[in-house]
């Protein structure tokens, strides 16, 4: 992770801040949804739908919730791997970055 | 090789998120387990059992809340709405026999599900509680009767019997068993219709558990027509490829139209445990094999063997790519819980408290996913056992 902190709208995808920064906007994208209540509108899953718009909810609920679970942990722990990576051998991303 | 990807930013990013995961995804599971005290207790009722039980009986009491629950279910299936009645008193029975002090709390509400049940039935017919499909042609056997509802009737009757008998529910406990007996016994392969044509051996499995009921509690012995039964079923109903019972079929026997499947096996080895101990525990492990499944140390249940099929009302939704059926994962656990098959159920535990959404309420759990009918299958596998043991310990002299 190199010193200086990127913007959020410019850190590239395969960077330790772009994983970090993806990984905490699913996190608080999934908070927001769970404190808003979405959860209760899972109930799609077993097929009992409202056949409505809260249908959608559910399922933008559900979606989430699965990223935050399996995807963003792995996100965090990738950034960490890279961070480690440039702290380490900063001549690796270096080299990377002039080419 | 190797340089490549230490050079590369995209190849870099992609080794370290192919780490991560490997780090990752072997281990969440662990973030979801629970004790199995909360699910499994030998000598009382879990804790979990309980709290499903609190929020129901708070259904059950209040008219408002059960009117916005059952709506939300019959708008759907109205199958379901009976399924869910039906389930809910079996554990209820099943809870007054493992703790006698909850005999105060769970027998009103026990009653009052199966007289509304029972009138219901009785003033809008069989209908009421069936799919719709049922109107459209005739029931083979007249009049029309559906082995669907006078199974789990009959069993909820039984049940609650058992705790405690009432002359009036012994009257209709009796009235149901001789007309199962009597349709069944007329059908060729000794099955009933639950819809015109359709025989579904869900149905018959729960008929023959009432009609062992009704032995244990009234002394009358149907022995021989269970052995003619079970001949009947390997001769007739065992898929070739799998050796598990097929699931639908016409009321001749001559025609299959669903093979095996989970939201219907589950069930029938859980009522034969009382008819055949050793081939229901053979078909049980029959269906694990073909049907159980996991993703990273989560269980769940395929509908079909081998996850290959579509999906049906009975199987519910199916997730594609890991083929989970909703339908038939609800009844797994009943299945596992039956044959103490405690790896299967906690991983299956796993994946209740991972997607089914718990949510404590003031009522007791709710799990925001499921719905009346998969609770109730959920509590029913939780408190099942008493009956089972009291039916196969035999009538005291």
């Amino acid at each position: 992770m190199t010193d200086q902190i990127p913007s959020p709208f410019k850190a590239r995808l395969f960077t330790s801040w772009g994983f970090l920064y993806r990984a905490l906007l699913i996190i608080f994208v999934f908070a927001m949804l769970h404190l808003a209540g979405l959860r209760e509108y899972t109930s799609f899953i077993t097929g009992t739908t409202s056949g409505g718009y809260l249908d959608l909810l559910g399922m933008t609920y559900f979606i989430f919730y699965a990223l935050a679970v399996f995807l963003a942990p792995i996100l965090l722990l990738a950034a960490a791997f890279l961070a480690l990576l440039e702290r380490f051998w900063p001549h690796v991303s270096m080299q990377s970055e002039a080419k | 090789m190797l340089k490549k990807i230490f050079f590369c930013p995209v190849c870099r990013g992609i080794a370290a998120l192919l780490l991560a995961a490997a780090l990752w995804l072997p281990f969440v599971h662990l973030f979801y387990d629970q004790s199995a005290a909360n699910y499994h207790s030998p000598d009382k009722i879990p804790p979990l059992a309980m709290s499903i039980a609190a929020r129901h009986i708070a259904l059950w009491t209040d008219p408002e809340l059960r009117r916005l629950e059952l709506e939300k279910m019959r708008s759907r299936n109205a199958e379901w709405d009976f399924m869910a009645r039906c389930f809910f008193v079996w554990s209820l029975g099943n809870m007054g026999l493992r703790d006698p002090e909850m005999k105060p709390t769970v027998l009103p509400v026990m009653d009052a599900i199966i007289d509304e049940t029972v009138r219901l039935e009785k003033e809008q017919g069989i209908h009421f509680f069936l799919m719709p499909y049922a109107k459209y042609n005739e029931f083979k056997m007249q009049p029309p009767r559906s082995i669907f509802i006078d199974g789990e009737i009959a069993l909820m009757l039984g049940l609650r019997r058992l705790i405690e008998d009432r002359d009036d529910y012994r009257t209709l406990h009796r009235e149901r068993i001789d007309v199962m007996l009597d349709r069944m016994q007329k059908g060729p392969i000794l099955c009933a219709e639950s819809y015109p044509d359709e025989c579904w051996l869900f149905c018959n499995s729960v008929g023959l558990a009432a009609i062992k009921v009704g032995d244990f509690l009234d002394g009358t012995d149907h022995g021989e027509f269970f052995g003619r039964w079970l001949e009947s079923a390997k001769k007739n109903l065992i898929d070739k490829e799998t050796g598990i019972l097929v699931s639908a079929f016409d009321l001749s026997g001559k025609s299959v139209s669903d093979g095996p499947e989970g939201s219907t096996i589950w069930l029938v080895a859980h009522c034969l445990q009382v008819i055949d101990p050793e081939f229901a525990r053979e078909q049980y492990w029959l269906a694990r094999k073909q049907l159980k499944s996991s993703f990273f140390g989560f269980g769940y249940a395929y509908e079909w063997p081998g996850g290959k099929g579509h999906d049906d009302v009975d199987s519910g939704p199916i997730i594609p790519i890991i083929n989970l059926s909703a339908g038939s994962t609800g009844l797994a656990f009943l299945g596992a819980a039956s044959f103490n098959d405690q790896e299967y159920l906690t991983s299956l535990y796993r994946s209740l408290e991972m997607g089914a959404f718990p949510l404590p309420t003031g009522q007791g759990v709710k799990y925001c996913a499921s719905n009346a009918v998969g609770d109730a299958v959920l509590l029913y596998s939780i408190t099942q056992g008493p009956a089972w043991q009291k039916i196969l310990s035999g009538r005291q002299p």
